[in-house]
């Protein structure tokens, strides 16, 4: 069972090298085993501590599959929404992802300039950005197609401009900070991504996954032959 | 079928009249020369006619000719050349010795995998990169596998490593020199060294780089071997 096997996933995602060695051969059984990953999401459903943790947002919604292991992994399922938009951001975490169906633009970039840190808490979407002096400059670009694989550090910042119908597998090891950024290059705007116990109650509310939504991404993945 | 001189230049006529038509690149919008680069890569990698006269070509034109370059990792035949319009085009063909070194480039450039994978790490460091650089102080921030078929664009800044697979051959679309040296430093040792063009190589260095006619065939039938032209 893959859930047996996360549970026992003993990761050190500051050897990141070492880790991604670890994750790109588990991403890969995973994807592998069609009938094992159906198993995996469908179980979602009868697991209010999961459930309660599937999101959606604006450019991807996010199904969380499991969430455990001795210092704290979580696999999701992430499905692009319609919707694509040119957004650098960082993550409170590191992480693994494997593309299974779809393909990506994929842009690293250096953030250059500097980010006021008194931006407050509640500066958490687009409608309440703020403008920044900072820059996203991109040093590295790729498309990123079904069965390639990689780690990030959770201090990079990357766009993902998403092609509909994008899924991919998305490991991530614990928080490592209290927010991440997200900025828009159209805008030169940016705004706070905190962990669910930070959030604005209003965003938490608006992001979470109702049953019935669940119900239709997953009507979404059998549609795509994912599981 | 035996090539004869006016099968060749014909050939060569043919190739040139594509690659003239090429359009050319802003590299200062590298996400943009990403998505022109990425076209130019598919229209000359995935045509095996055109490179195998590319090549050819290369074998017998001066200009291109001295450029060929033997390395310790890998070797180069440049197969066009037009600064004009930001466009150094070469193949780079891996040897099979491989070690880690983090470094950056004298130009920005775009890599089409026409065979092989590249084990691909991005690094940050917070220091001046020059001899007083520690080693331990380059920090692998994304890990990668770029596969066959895979495309990639790199700002010259950025530091990285790639450790290839044998026989790892790629297309290399790459701007005109962003700087006179590139920063390079062994993971091993901590050793730093420095790229240069070929403008600031003393006649010594450019013999000993230089592509012998035999390895140049050797490479030319390789690449029939391995089903790329």
């Amino acid at each position: 069972m893959i859930t047996d096997v996360l549970e026992k996933l003993d990761l050190d995602w500051s050897d990141l090298p070492a880790t991604h060695a670890t994750t790109r051969e588990l991403l890969t059984e995973i994807a592998a085993d069609r009938e094992g990953l159906r198993a995996l999401v469908e179980q979602v459903r009868d697991q209010p501590e999961l459930m309660q943790l599937c999101e959606r947002h604006r450019l991807l919604d996010k199904i969380v599959v499991f969430d455990g292991g001795p210092n704290g992994v979580r696999l999701r399922v992430h499905i692009s929404t319609r919707e694509h938009r040119d957004r650098p951001h960082d993550h409170r975490f590191s992480f693994t992802s494997r593309i299974l169906t779809g393909r990506y633009r994929h842009t690293r970039h250096e953030l250059v300039g500097n980010i006021d840190s008194d931006i407050p808490w509640h500066v958490q979407d687009d409608a309440d950005a703020r403008l920044v002096d900072a820059k996203a400059v991109p040093r590295f670009a790729t498309h990123q197609t079904a069965g390639s694989t990689y780690s990030l550090h959770h201090t990079e910042v990357h766009t993902t401009f998403t092609t509909p119908d994008t899924v991919s597998l998305f490991l991530r090891g614990p928080a490592e900070k209290e927010r991440s950024l997200i900025t828009e290059r159209e805008t030169g705007k940016l705004w706070w991504r905190y962990g669910a116990d930070k959030e604005r109650p209003d965003r938490r509310e608006r992001k979470q996954m109702t049953n019935a939504e669940f119900d239709q991404l997953v009507g979404r993945l059998y549609k795509l032959d994912i599981i | 079928m035996t090539i004869t001189r006016e099968t060749s230049l014909e050939r060569f006529e043919q190739a040139v009249a594509v690659m003239s038509q090429l359009p050319a690149v802003d590299w200062d919008d590298l996400e943009q020369a990403a998505e022109v680069t990425r076209e130019i890569a598919h229209r000359i990698g995935d045509d095996r006619e055109l490179l195998a006269a590319l090549v050819d070509r290369a074998m017998v034109v001066p200009e291109l000719r001295e450029k060929c370059e033997i390395h310790t990792l890998d070797d180069k035949i440049v197969i066009w050349d037009e600064p004009a319009k930001g466009l150094r085009i070469r193949l780079r063909l891996a040897n099979t010795k491989q070690y880690e070194r983090v470094h950056n480039h004298r130009f920005s450039f775009t890599a089409y995998l026409l065979n092989g994978t590249y084990y691909h790490t991005l690094y940050a460091t917070d220091q001046p990169l020059d001899e007083t650089a520690d080693v331990t102080r380059f920090w692998p921030r994304c890990i990668r596998e770029e596969r066959t078929g895979d495309i990639l664009t790199l700002h010259h800044e950025q530091l990285h490593t790639t450790l290839t697979d044998p026989d790892t051959v790629s297309l290399m679309i790459q701007s005109p020199a962003q700087k006179r040296r590139a920063f390079m430093i062994r993971r091993s040792d901590g050793e730093v060294w420095w790229r240069v063009g070929a403008a600031d190589e003393d006649e010594a260095r450019r013999q000993e780089v230089r592509m012998s006619d035999e390895r140049l065939a050797y490479w030319r039938e390789r690449l029939v071997e391995l089903g790329i032209c």
